[in-house]
């Protein structure tokens, strides 16, 4: 009787990895049509969205960069400050809140003196 | 067969010997893996969005996202942008178009929902509107056409429309008192709720009306810089150097900020990887903690499979056909774990649509997400979460089958 059982088992066990096998081959790409529309929603607005927040109320440079260099709740000298940040704290997606100085492309801030 | 593939056939009727320790094994470790693999699928999903959100990828030649974003500074903080530097920019060699845009935090309803206000140029909106292939893919209603002292029509997002209960042709209480009175806003569309997740809490109208919302006139947020191909670097450089221009009064304190896609593509792996390796680096502390759950419940029916292992030995069978049959058990354990665990994580993230997990990764993302949360079950971390659920497994019941198995037949049958 065990033999069938285990039979059974192990047959249940190869169909589970053969389902979760053809799960990730589905869906390890994004859908291209999902791709199409998200790029045509970016020309819409001009390209807006980049990180983990919705809306603005938490943090700007977490819904984008593009709207701010730093957190306005990082609390710079404070050991960990930036994680009082409900945006930044969300520690999945959050971007270090640096200076686009620091970043790998040239320069992005520059300072002009007034004449 | 080969005896060792027969000892080894012996684990999966190991597993039915005791049902209650192998489904509590299963347990413990799909609910280690299934955050792990639900996260790091939302992360996968996000970037992909975020590279969208760029343009990366874009065929050569054709202009779907700007080149470089002007903003500008002041104190060290964001501060709106004269339009002013919007003409000179324009003028630049190697310019071919600078777009106006506003962009700003505004809260509706009783209940003070917060919303993202998205103003760009009517002409803007309709020029891009009628590049996209299939608008009602993007908007069920029509895009946004009002000017300056009209009331403002809106495209909002399906996040707003589902929380305040709006449709297309809807109108909202005035929120905001112009010179000519209180206008009163109009919904023209509705977003799709799967083309991107930060539609969700967006509302698009013109930047005429934006300006009149915000009750800034003759400003920005920023100016969208659109280059002719290999002249980013150069204009970047330009703008930095020569604006604000000595004419330009009211911009002569300000500091000019560009950002380009360069920047952007390299917050990618500086965020998003930075933070992936934090959460990563707390899931191996969960796959400790695992070990010893596993541990502990393979503590559960130990006297039994004390005797058992003591009835294979006075049969004939030496420690390491045990140890063998033990290894065979826990693959196939953890094999099982594991692919349980893939199936639950998709369920979760394709029908169940990040339910509750995605408004604990995403902020402003209510518990059931109004948008089709983006997401990619990659092979990387399936095979990952496949070889630490076999880990789990195995270093979990090892100790405890090799204690009983060095032990003489009449001790472990006692």
């Amino acid at each position: 009787m065990f033999q069938d059982s285990s039979t059974r088992l192990m047959s249940l066990i190869a169909i589970l990895v053969i389902a979760a096998g053809t799960a990730v081959g589905c869906y390890r790409q994004p859908v291209s049509a999902r791709a199409a529309d998200a790029a045509g929603f970016q020309k819409l607005v001009g390209g807006l969205g980049f990180g983990s927040s919705v809306e603005l109320s938490t943090c700007a440079v977490q819904f984008d960069p593009r709207l701010g260099v730093i957190c306005n709740a990082h609390t710079g000298p404070i050991p960990a400050g930036s994680l009082l940040c409900p945006g930044c704290g969300r520690f999945l997606f959050s971007f270090s809140p640096r200076p686009f100085e620091n970043l790998t492309g040239s320069s992005a801030t520059h300072h002009v003196p007034s004449p | 067969m080969s005896p060792l593939l027969s000892i080894a056939r012996t684990g999966s009727a190991a597993i039915l010997l005791s049902p209650l320790r192998s489904t509590v094994t299963v347990l413990a470790v799909v609910a280690v893996l299934v955050p792990y693999l639900v996260g790091i699928g939302m992360v996968e999903g996000l970037r992909q969005e975020a590279r969208i959100a760029i343009g990366v990828g874009t065929p050569a030649g054709e202009e779907l996202l700007p080149d470089l974003y002007v903003a500008a500074n002041q104190f060290g903080r964001r501060v709106p942008i004269p339009l002013i530097l919007a003409e000179a920019i324009g003028k630049f060699d190697g310019v071919t178009r600078v777009v106006p845009r506003i962009v700003g935090r505004i809260t509706l309803g009783k209940d003070n929902v917060e919303a993202v206000l998205v103003g760009m140029p009517r002409e803007e909106l309709h020029r891009q509107g009628s590049t996209v292939q299939q608008l009602t893919r993007l908007v069920d209603g029509e895009l946004p056409g009002s000017r300056h002292g009209e009331g403002p029509q809106l495209v909002i997002g399906s996040g707003l429309a589902r929380k305040l209960n709006l449709e297309v042709g809807a109108v909202l209480p005035p929120i905001f008192r112009s010179d000519g009175g209180e206008k009163t806003p109009r919904v023209t569309g509705i977003f799709q709720s799967d083309i991107s997740p930060w539609q969700s809490r967006m509302i698009l109208t013109t930047f005429e009306s934006a300006a009149d919302i915000f009750g800034q006139q003759e400003l920005a947020t920023d100016l969208l810089v659109f280059c002719r191909r290999g002249q980013p670097e150069a204009i970047r450089s330009r703008i930095l150097q020569s604006i604000p221009g000595p004419s330009t009064e009211r911009a002569t304190s300000l500091q000019p900020s560009v950002t380009s896609r360069t920047d952007l593509e390299s917050l990618l792996p500086a965020g998003l990887g930075h933070r992936e390796g934090v959460f990563n680096l707390l899931f191996v502390v969960a796959f400790a903690v695992g070990i010893l759950v596993i541990l502990v419940t393979s503590g559960f029916g130990r006297s039994g499979r004390r005797r058992e292992i003591g009835v294979l030995k006075a049969t004939g069978w030496q420690t390491d056909e045990i140890l063998v049959r033990s290894l065979s058990e826990s693959m196939l354990l953890g094999l099982a774990s594991a692919a349980i665990a893939i199936l639950v994580a998709l369920v979760w993230l394709e029908w169940l649509n990040g339910f509750w997990i995605a408004g604990i990764f995403l902020t402003g993302v209510e518990t059931q997400p109004a948008f089709q949360v983006p997401y990619v079950l990659a092979a990387q971390p399936a095979a990952l979460a496949a070889l630490v659920a076999c880990l789990l497994v195995t270093t979990g019941s090892a100790y405890s089958t090799w204690r009983a198995a060095v032990t003489s037949p009449a001790e472990a049958m006692r």
